[in-house]
């Protein structure tokens, strides 16, 4: 017993230590972190600049700071745990290694447990290392203190972040058991990436539009109740197909819930500016508590997308004869 | 680690292992084998590809679970005592792949935390197997620069990190080159003279098998056709086909020789070669065919049976058993 725990504990650590040292995750880490560290640069000046710039749109500055941070996150992030996945186990199979591997005293589900736990902790400290330092920058830069209650929150922050980019590594370590060559490993988790990213709220809004029978985008007006409730009825519809990306479920706990496009369109719209509703993890104008209470769906999804997926890429890697 | 298995007893047993692939079991990959390896043997395991080795090695340290059948390894069940077998063996599979970004010494160092060895006994270990496989100036260099014959001996070292009792070589000199198969094949006689170590191997050469195991066995389409030592192959396959000879006799032209032998019984078919004469006879006819030369007036200067190639004999075990 003791033995089995250690030797996933070896695997963990070279899982661990190969990413460490490959080139192509310190690139990708590279452009993650440079994004960020510029990111929390402007935000820093940004905040100190606050009096002269105004309220806009009902933002404060340090929340529009996170905003982008969680936007770049949930781009730049979830490539950097793709980088982090997508060869985790074509590549050992391939290469034969795992043939090798496999004849020592250890069992599957020890090489999988131990690959998963060693590059979770790889995640887990890009994640702290990053989000850190470009707050540490944000903060230094906009001179302001904050309190240790806020110093909590950005730890929440930093434990959102890492379900967040928990997802797509499991995503793309899920994928690398199941396809013949890193390559395709590669693309697919890409494609998933670009469309989550990218696509999905384009394919959601016209999905919905034909669902609804309301495409266009711009003839509504306030004084029609009715086609305002078809659009209401249509964005509806685009949210929940949305919610299938995680970025989606992070976005919202960080940065409060998403305003959909029409809202922001509607001509001689309703100011809509309700102070009334908490703007995000944040936002302390309200309570920890209060943005727990509201964003738990958020946050349940958030853990659930990623435990799923481990488990596909577990009971993939145990299902099929993976040596050569 | 090891049981107890004193000499003489099987290390390595099967009791009609039986492996099939395929959505219906339709392929017979290994077909009620039954096999018995004894301690501090080398154990030779010839087919043509695809006949089954693999999967057969790879049931015997528990990567397959077979679809029927037992077996056990150094006293341990291959279905249930995966781990411990596991630990009682090396193997060098094929294909076998390393961390090519490591270095050989690294790679080793990671294999063996698998083991409960300690650290000061493990880098003299690995400096050791390094060593013996002729690779300790490759000791600090990336496997991933290693040539093939390399590799195996690697491979080798590799196997050999737990100290195990038995060692399962899958081909270990394929795909290199003829030197680095000899110096593969004096590591392997090495490893069994010096340290008992009980091996099984695969080849596809019979020679290489000839020249290094004490028993082999013969294997065609999943199913074991014979099994024995060298000169047990070869009378089973004289039974079969019969016993070739070279006869050279004074006094008598050849022709007339052939003639006389041809009305034998127990002469299979008979042929002038290069002014001497070549015979297919059954077992145990060289007395009534030295009668027979002496009758017709001949003095026989030479008699002596033609060593069956051994590959050949392989090849015909196979041929017939098809
Ligand atoms: N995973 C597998 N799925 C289906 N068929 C397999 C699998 N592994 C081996 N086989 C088949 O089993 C037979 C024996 O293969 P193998 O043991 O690799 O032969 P050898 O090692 O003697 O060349 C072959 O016909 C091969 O195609
Ligand atoms: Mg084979």
């Amino acid at each position: 017993m003791k033995r089995n725990i250690e030797n996933v504990f070896v695997i963990a650590q070279k899982e661990f230590a190969d990413s460490l040292w490959s080139p192509r995750f310190y690139l990708i880490l590279g452009v993650f972190m440079i994004a960020l560290l510029v990111n929390g640069y402007q935000a820093g000046q940004n905040i100190s600049g606050m009096p002269r710039m105004g309220d806009f749109g009902g933002l404060s500055p340090l929340t529009m700071g996170f905003m982008s941070f969680a936007s770049q996150m949930s781009m730049l992030g979830s490539l950097t745990a793709i980088i982090l996945g997508f060869d985790a186990i074509v590549k050992e199979r391939k290469s034969g290694s795992l043939n090798v591997l496999l004849t020592h005293p250890v069992y599957r589900d020890q090489v999988i447990t131990g690959k998963l736990i060693g590059m979770m902790i790889m995640l887990g400290l890009v994640v702290f290392i990053a989000v850190g330092a470009s707050m540490g920058v944000m903060l230094g830069v906009s001179g302001i203190t904050i309190s240790a209650e806020f110093i909590g929150r950005i730890i929440v922050f930093i434990i959102l972040a890492f379900l967040f980019m928990l997802s797509y590594l499991a995503l793309s370590v899920a994928l690398s058991t199941f396809t013949k060559e890193s390559s395709d490993s590669l693309i697919y988790s890409i494609v998933v990436w670009l469309v989550l990213g990218l696509l999905l709220s384009t394919i959601a809004y016209t999905a919905a539009g034909i669902i609804t029978g309301e495409q266009k985008m711009f003839e509504v007006s306030s004084d029609d109740p009715s086609s305002m409730e078809k659009m209401e009825k249509r964005d509806k519809i685009a949210q929940n197909i949305m919610s299938i990306s995680p970025s989606i479920h992070f976005i919202e706990l960080v940065t409060g819930p998403q305003k959909s496009g029409i809202q922001f369109i509607a001509p001689g719209g309703r100011p809509d500016e309700t102070p009334s509703e908490m703007q995000g993890l944040f936002d302390t104008g309200f309570t920890f508590g209060y943005w727990l209470e509201q964003n738990w769906v958020n946050l349940i999804v958030l853990m659930v997308i990623p435990v799923i997926l481990l488990l596909m890429s577990y009971m993939a890697f145990m299902r099929q004869d993976i040596t050569l | 680690m090891n049981k107890e298995i004193s000499q003489n007893e099987n290390i390595i047993e099967t009791i009609n292992l039986t492996k099939r692939f395929g959505k219906k079991n339709e392929v017979v990959a290994v077909d009620s084998l039954n096999l018995s390896v004894k301690k501090g043997e080398v154990f030779g395991f010839v087919g043509p590809n695809g006949a089954g080795k693999t999967t057969t090695m790879k049931m015997l340290i528990g990567l397959l679970e077979p679809t029927g059948g037992s077996g056990k390894v150094a006293g341990f069940d291959i279905v249930r005592e995966v781990i411990k077998i596991r630990e009682a063996t090396g193997v060098l599979p094929e294909p076998a792949g390393y961390y090519d970004n490591l270095t050989a010494r690294q790679n080793l160092r990671f294999y063996a935390k698998l083991y409960d060895i300690d650290e000061k006994t493990r880098e003299k270990r690995i400096v050791d197997l390094l060593e013996l496989v002729g690779l300790s100036r490759a000791i600090d260099q990336r496997t991933g620069g290693f040539s093939t014959g390399m590799r195996k001996r690697f491979g080798l070292a590799q196997a050999l990190i737990n100290e195990p009792g038995v060692l399962f070589l899958d081909e270990p000199t394929s795909g290199i080159d003829p030197l680095g198969a000899q110096m593969m094949r004096d590591l392997i006689k090495k490893l069994s003279k010096e340290k008992g170590v009980t091996v099984f191997l695969s080849s596809h050469s019979m020679a290489e098998v000839e020249e290094i195991c004490d028993r082999i066995g013969v294997i065609s389409r999943g199913k074991l056709l014979a099994v024995g030592t060298v000169e047990e192959l070869r009378d089973k396959v004289r039974e079969k086909v019969g016993i070739r000879y070279a006869l050279e006799v004074q006094n008598l032209p050849v022709q007339r020789v052939i003639e006389g032998l041809k009305r034998l019984k127990c002469v299979r078919s008979v042929e002038p070669v290069n002014g001497h004469v070549s015979l297919l006879t059954d077992l145990g006819a060289r007395m009534e065919i030295a009668m027979e030369v002496n009758l017709m007036g001949g003095v026989i200067s030479r008699f002596e049976e033609e060593r069956m190639d051994l590959q050949r004999v392989f090849l015909k075990l196979i041929e017939e058993m098809a």
